[in-house]
């Protein structure tokens, strides 16, 4: 019995040694395997399951900026309210002005229109006039605070674009006699 | 289409010049027109609008009347009277107009018009303006038109309108503050306008949608006035500094500056002969009336009493400077001899009293009454009688008054 498996195992022995012989032979007439590239382990990344269209962040992201843009103007650049038939920069005119100015010097590419306006009492043609004035004496503070006139235009509405329309009282006629401000570039 | 046949002189028994010279305002009687058919007119009638017209200025006194009744023209003193008749066929309208000697009945003279019949209003106008000339010797200001500033809030709109406030037309401009409109004639308009956000000078004819910009800068151009007989531009400018009175061809060339006070110099108009130029300025501290002439020199303070005048208009006769004057409380109109003297308050009428304007023969000025908050085009006489209100919808500013 012992003999019968010696005999098994030596076939079997022989059997392995002549499969390993042949498969040896026919590789040496194979062309040489190529090289295994090298390849670079990047990390996996997974497909997110649910894609976003990025276009609306864009569009709200320059809305923002916008919106973060004109709220600092209105901030900064704030309209004055006049004395009746006056055109004198009060104590709390030059306080808005610096804050004006200052703003204009941080933002050196903006351009502005400073706009007069009267009340709704006086003839028209002499609030043309008073209207200038108030605009032009805006421009002449911030002229002196340090900004360049060719960056300030002015103009007068007279009475023309009041705030409040048939005013009687004193407190709506002064949110007519006004200078306010535009942004003409940026 | 419009078309006017002045028919034959029958006679000619009164000497109307005669007749006219012996009264401070005329006695005219101003029958119904006769329909000579079953179409009538109901809205417009021929006779009324003459009747208006020749009681307007108040150089004539007018009695309305059914028929000639020589027992009343006796009683009221009344030489002269008009009658007429029309005929309406189609769209047309015939219209026959007849001015008779009160004594003898006798026909003096007769005008025949033919046009269409939404030309009646025009057709009646012109023959007051021929009684006018036959009676008066003067040129009628009835076919002359107003334009004025239809306030909408933030858009300002010209509406051209005749002398009475008929036929009122939105002009076809851009939609933008249009204000201080001028005629330099009766087609042909200059004002001052905003539409590229600051106010410039722009000129056009009134029934186009036309306007050419015309003195234009970075600063203020404003408040035209013309002379039709220098033709001349004269208005407001600050483009060297604050506003100062300037002057120019019609067609904008030869500009020069006629003021140089460091204060505000504006609202500049015309003497009739154009010698003459009257303006506000606030040189003394408050708004003054002053006048120079064309050239800018020899200025002259004309106003002292108030503290605010403004909007001077000189009259077409040369004798009377308009202006409005702040009184405690309100405006009011007032004129003034062109050597200061005289001031004299002719509107004593409730709220602010403004923009005066002559009519073109000098009878009557235009201006505008703003009381409770709505504003309206009337006109009165020089002394401070013959009110009328000419504007009813309210919100009527800065009105001129056309040439005849």
């Amino acid at each position: 019995m012992m003999k019968r498996n010696m005999w098994g195992t030596v076939v079997v022995l022989a059997l392995f040694l002549m499969f390993a012989g042949c498969k040896k032979k026919n590789t040496t007439l194979e062309e040489p395997i190529p090289q295994k590239p090298i390849v670079k382990e990047e990390p996996v990344i997974e497909p997110d399951p649910t894609p976003i269209d990025t276009s609306d962040d864009i569009s709200f992201n320059e809305a923002d900026l916008e919106a973060e843009f004109q709220r600092k103007v209105r901030e900064n650049l704030k309209t004055v309210y006049f004395d009746y038939d006056s055109y004198t920069l009060s104590p709390y005119i030059v306080e808005q002005l610096v804050t004006a100015g200052t703003f204009l010097m941080d933002h050196s590419t903006l351009r502005v229109l400073i706009e007069g306006h009267c009340d709704e009492r006086g003839s028209s043609e002499y609030n043309m006039g008073l209207g200038e004035n108030r605009a032009r004496a805006v421009k002449q503070y911030l002229s002196n605070y340090g900004i360049p006139t060719i960056r300030m235009e002015i103009t007068s509405w007279g009475k023309e674009r009041p705030e409040s329309s048939g005013c009687a009282e004193d407190f709506c006629h002064e949110k007519n006699r006004r200078a306010s401000f535009k942004v003409l570039e940026r | 289409m419009l078309v006017g046949l002045v028919l034959p002189l029958v006679a000619n028994q009164i000497d109307l010049k005669s007749y006219a010279s012996r009264f401070d305002s005329i006695p005219i009687a101003v029958l119904n027109f006769r329909a000579l058919n079953n179409r009538t007119i109901t809205k417009h009638q021929p006779w009324k609008v003459v009747a208006d017209d020749l009681e307007f200025g108040g150089r004539f006194t007018v009695a309305r009347g059914l028929k000639a009744d020589s027992a009343r023209f006796v009683q009221e003193q009344i030489g002269i009277f008009i009658d007429g008749e029309y005929e309406i066929k189609g769209n047309t309208v015939i219209l026959n107009c007849y001015l008779h000697d009160a004594g003898s009945m006798d026909l003096l003279v007769g005008k025949k018009y033919q046009g269409e019949l939404k030309y009646i209003r025009t057709m009646a106008h012109q023959y007051s303006n021929l009684i006018y000339d036959m009676v008066l010797g003067e040129k009628g200001p009835f076919t002359s038109k107003m334009v004025y500033v239809k306030d909408r809030g933030s858009s300002k709109d010209l509406v051209l309108m005749d002398y009475d406030g008929h036929n009122q037309i939105k002009l076809p401009k851009k939609s933008a503050v249009n204000i201080f409109p001028c005629f330099i004639d009766t087609n042909t308009i200059v004002w001052t306008s905003f539409v590229r956000g600051k106010p410039d000078l722009y000129k056009g004819t009134v029934y186009s949608s036309e306007m050419k910009i015309f003195i234009y800068s970075r600063y203020i151009e404003t408040s035209p006035a013309v002379s039709t007989v220098v033709d001349r531009i004269v208005y407001s400018s600050s483009s060297r500094g604050n506003l100062d009175v300037y002057v120019c061809d019609q067609n904008g060339a030869n500009r020069k500056q006629l003021t140089k006070s460091p204060g505000i110099d504006t609202s500049p108009c015309w003497s009739p002969n154009g010698y003459h130029i009257a303006f506000t300025s606030d040189r003394s501290g408050r708004p003054q009336i002053y006048i120079m002439d064309a050239e800018g020199a020899n200025t002259k303070r004309l106003t002292f009493k108030g503290n605010y005048q403004d909007s001077p208009a000189w009259s077409p006769k040369g004798d009377k400077i308009a202006y409005s004057s702040l009184g405690k409380h309100k405006f009011d109109i007032y004129t003034i001899n062109p050597d200061g003297s005289e001031p004299f308050k002719v509107t004593s009428i409730a709220g602010n009293n403004e923009y005066p304007v002559w009519s073109p023969e000098g009878s009557t000025i235009a201006f505008v009454s703003r009381r409770g908050g709505s504003s309206n085009i009337f006109t009165i006489r020089p002394d401070g009688t013959g009110l009328k209100q000419i504007t009813k919808t309210g919100n009527a500013k800065m009105p001129d008054w056309s040439q005849f």
